[in-house]
């Protein structure tokens, strides 16, 4: 990694990624169904279904768009932004997912 | 996927977890507590490594441990999540969630941990990625333990 925007870049690109594709569906949810061993943007009722994959190519490809805009910036800014970003991302999936516990 | 395979990488992913649960935990205690001068006892060697020299390890295993459990998660969402936990005990998949989305953090953050290393920076942001990336693979790790014994493959 060159460039000193370029690790920042990658992680605010994959953070953001993920944690949109989680919290607002966008990009759109993709759907891996084990059973059938296909892929698909629609879920379909009664058959289990795998959104991880599905999001964590997202975060590949968000860390890789990060990456290629770091590149381009020259003052890299704070470190404890990215950091902070992290921490609120996972306060947020968190809360997300807790009608779990409330079942 | 048969039997065998799955617990093979089961045990892959089980022994690369806590190789890494080691090395990231190494070297947060050397960065918070580095050792002065040479003393001995157990306490005091478990700090007294070079922190740095502990990156590339971490790096390394968290990127073999994800894609093990990945592997891993097809025949946990239909054996045991779809036809268990989900009815049964949804606080136990609503650990399994977290842990997704903290391995999938910790993946994101792998990259500023990697640059915060080896840029000449203060200690700061090294301490805030390296103590964030043991958060996340403790909590992986204990979460993944509890899950497996509420009900496992």
């Amino acid at each position: 990694m060159r460039g000193p925007g370029v690790g920042w870049g990658t992680t605010v690109g994959a953070v953001v990624t993920y944690t949109s594709a989680v919290l607002a569906s966008f990009p759109p949810p993709l759907y891996f169904f084990p059973r059938l061993g296909s892929w698909g943007f629609v879920d379909l009722p009664g058959e289990p279904a795998i959104r991880w994959y599905g999001w964590m190519i997202y975060t590949v490809l968000g860390g890789l768009l990060g990456m290629v805009l770091g590149r381009s910036i020259h003052r890299r800014p704070p470190w404890a932004f990215v950091w902070w970003f992290a921490i609120a991302s996972l306060i947020l999936l968190t809360w997300h997912e807790r009608h779990w516990f409330l079942k | 996927m048969n039997h065998f395979v799955i617990v093979a990488l089961l045990l892959v992913h089980g022994l690369s977890a806590m190789l890494l649960l080691g090395a990231v935990t190494h070297q947060v205690l050397a960065l918070w507590m580095p050792v002065w001068g040479h003393r001995s006892g157990w306490w005091h060697s478990l700090r007294a490594v070079h922190p740095d020299r502990y990156v590339r390890a971490v790096i390394v295993l968290f990127c073999i441990t994800i894609p093990m459990g990945a592997i891993n998660y097809i025949p946990f969402r239909v054996l045991v999540r779809a036809q268990y936990l989900d009815g049964h005990v949804p606080w136990a998949t609503g650990l399994f969630e977290l842990k997704e989305h903290a391995a999938a953090i910790g993946l994101a953050v792998l990259p500023a941990y990697w640059a915060v290393w080896r840029e000449p920076t203060e200690t700061a942001p090294r301490r805030a990625f390296t103590t964030l990336l043991a958060v996340v693979v403790w909590w992986n790790f204990l979460v993944g333990h509890i899950v497996n014994n509420v009900r496992g493959l």
